[in-house]
């Protein structure tokens, strides 16, 4: 993709500044980034669940529009899966 | 031994799915405390603690906490800790908790902490007032915690562990992005931790780091945030260092 005004780049730090505004979402820690040979946005990190899943797909996807970014997205994260508690002795 | 539990980076809204769920049920077959490493809500409102209140109201051993960034957010941090309060959580903002097992005193030293940065790269108190604000808070933060190692000073305790939101080393940062660091933590609260000889610190709001790191002056840190630790708390088994 041809971006000499740095305009997916910059699209980025709007879709982290709406992730971490949505009221939904409040998400700092899912990572945005974009691959510039296929033109692909990729979202990773960890969620609470599949609702959580399409909401922050959903952000990153408007306001990727609103920026006038048409990348294709690719959805990377993961919804946790809690293990049973560990037990670690005597830290030191 | 004192089983200490410990998760940060609940991150409970005031409906819908959370990382949690019932992760709290049946805690005290696993351990004597609860410690939570701050973030405990989502926006910080009072919905969401009054949600988080319901479910820790049925926890049947004593809970200590720090409050976090997120519940900061809504300006409203003092009623979530209110909110908490009355429940019986152990709200810590630059005091102590001390609280008494079977032959063990244990004593918690809690403050949020704040960001600032590590070794080589960490943020000065020069130039624009922003700048100066924002390290000041690092040091009032700091201070905080030192404050509450000192009213600890005051009783004999056996196990001493600090407890913040904010990371006081970048061991356990590891995973995190290198630009980030600055915002996740402060060495200032490692100098603190390290002054005081505690057995412990724990901490969270680093959801890419790594569980384990060491102050310089060798206490063991912990990052007890959810998705580091992936379930609702993690038992550490202490005993007192030897004589």
């Amino acid at each position: 993709m041809n971006d000499e005004h740095g305009t997916v780049a910059h699209a980025l730090l709007h879709v982290r500044e709406a992730l971490a505004l949505d009221d939904r979402l409040a998400e700092l820690a899912v990572r945005v980034s974009h691959d510039p040979t296929s033109d692909i946005v990729c979202i990773r990190g960890t969620v609470a669940g599949t609702e959580q899943q399409r909401d922050i797909l959903a952000v990153v996807r408007d306001a990727l529009r609103n920026h006038g970014v048409a990348s294709m997205i690719r959805d990377e994260t993961e919804v946790m899966v809690i293990e049973s508690p560990g037990v670690e002795a005597s830290p030191r | 031994m004192i089983r200490v539990a410990a998760v940060g980076d609940l991150h409970i809204g005031a409906d819908g799915p959370d990382l949690l769920g019932e992760g709290f049920s049946g805690i005290e077959e696993h351990a004597d405390v609860l410690l939570l490493a701050g973030d405990l809500t989502r926006h910080g409102t009072v919905a969401e603690a009054e949600r988080l209140a319901e479910r820790l109201s049925t926890v049947p051993i004593p809970v200590v906490a720090v409050l976090g960034n997120h519940d900061h957010h809504s300006d409203t941090a003092s009623a979530v800790a209110g909110v908490l309060a009355d429940v019986g959580v152990a709200i810590l903002d630059g005091q102590a908790a001390v609280l008494d097992f079977a032959q063990l005193r244990l004593g918690v030293a809690g403050a949020k902490g704040f960001g600032g940065g590590f070794a080589t790269a960490t943020v000065a108190p020069f130039g624009e007032h922003e700048m100066k604000a924002f390290i000041a808070h690092t040091h009032d933060e700091a201070q905080r915690l030192r404050t509450a190692f000192e009213a600890l000073a005051t009783v004999a305790c056996d196990i001493r562990i600090a407890l913040t939101h904010y990371s006081p080393v970048a061991d356990t940062l590891v995973g995190e992005q290198l630009e980030l660091y600055a915002f996740l933590g402060s060495q200032l609260l490692a100098e603190a931790i390290d002054e005081s000889r505690c057995d412990l610190a724990v901490h969270g709001h680093a959801h890419g780091g790594s569980e384990c790191g060491r102050t310089p002056g060798g206490t063991p840190v912990r990052n007890v945030a959810m998705p580091v630790i992936r379930s609702a708390y993690r038992v550490y088994a202490l005993t007192p260092r030897p004589a």
